[in-house]
């Protein structure tokens, strides 16, 4: 038989752990926030990525959007059309021109696959499609850089 | 004289009423200058402007709901309608610009729908909230009086139950052979 010590620390292990379970609805949650931001090739998978198209011609991707942000997010990823040159990082968007951009709504911990549909119009070497993921932001209600970008180099042919 | 005289003024004054009224008859367009504004009869910059305004405000609304507790997945499903008829109506402005005004009105009516719906989700989702901490609150204050009632009598309590189950229970020495 327990003795009147073992007991006492017996039931208070069993009421913290009783209390846990009965707060653990209103406890704020401490998870990680973050997004998500991938280009996949014409087959959904991260393989067959083109490298060199004529100019002209319409190259198929998929875009890949995730929401771990632990709130409802509205995201645009902006497509740009840029060169070895270009200056793009985490902080800072590139100064491109944009090529086109997607815009969709989602609640935490979903997830967002589209079909992109560029052509690039210039022949030229080295060029780079550049996706950017920005997000409305609740504070300045316009969209920020989340500093999350994806690169794909690129060769275009004039035929 | 006088009825030559009548005449030619007769024949000028005709030939200025047919001069002025040929036009009227027979209109003819006029080339506009170059600068001259054209009207398109699509969807104008302004009325994107104004739709896409319209949905990001409906979506913080939406935002705001949810960090109230509400429950915001109807509201995104449509807002995400408005925000895909936006973007076809971008695409076939060129080629079908009734379509894209359409569209557009489309887009504004659902964020609207939205926004008007977004606080009822939002103070659903706040007495929604309260109820679960009140539960929760509860429970704790419940589990934490049966922990006291437990650790004041539960010795006694135990010893009562033993005597109850073992009552009739009788011990016996065994006899030594």
């Amino acid at each position: 038989m327990m003795n009147k010590d073992t007991s006492a620390i017996a039931l208070v292990l069993v009421t913290l752990l009783l209390l846990f379970i009965a707060l653990q609805p209103i406890l704020p949650a401490n998870n990680e926030k973050f997004s998500e931001l991938g280009i996949l090739g014409p087959n959904q998978t991260i393989s067959n990525y083109p490298t060199t198209v004529v100019k002209g011609q319409t190259i198929s991707l998929y875009g890949y959007v995730g929401n771990h942000e632990g709130q409802v997010e509205f995201y645009k990823v902006v497509v740009k059309l840029g060169n070895n040159a270009t200056v793009v990082s985490n902080s800072t968007a590139a100064n491109a021109p944009e090529m086109a951009s997607y815009s969709h709504i989602l609640e935490n911990n979903q997830s967002w696959t589209f079909p992109v549909s560029l052509m690039v119009e210039t022949p030229g070497t080295n060029l780079r499609i550049i996706f950017e993921l920005w997000a409305l932001n609740s504070t300045t209600s316009d969209y920020s850089y989340l500093g999350l970008w994806n690169q794909l180099w690129l060769n275009v042919t004039a035929k | 004289m006088t009825n030559q005289y009548l005449r030619t003024r007769t024949s000028a004054i005709l030939f200025l009423v047919i001069l002025f009224l040929v036009p009227l008859l027979f209109p003819m367009p006029l080339p506009a200058p170059s600068h001259w504004a054209v009207r398109s009869y699509g969807a104008s910059a302004s009325e994107f402007s104004s739709t896409n305004s319209s949905i990001n405000k409906a979506f913080l609304a939406v935002q705001s709901a949810e960090k109230s507790g509400g429950n915001v997945t109807g509201l995104v499903k449509n807002l995400n309608v408005a925000v895909d008829l936006i973007q076809k109506a971008q695409a076939e402005n060129a080629t079908n610009p009734s379509q894209a005004t359409s569209d557009l009105q489309e887009a504004n009516a659902l964020a609207s729908e939205v926004l008007s719906n977004s606080s009822s989700v939002a103070s659903a989702g706040i007495s929604h909230s309260r109820n679960v901490f009140t539960e929760s609150v509860t429970a704790a204050i419940g589990i934490l009086i049966v922990s006291s009632l437990v650790y004041i009598y539960g010795d006694r309590v135990y010893r009562q139950l033993w005597l109850q189950v073992f009552r009739n229970h009788l011990v016996r020495r065994e006899e030594a052979r």
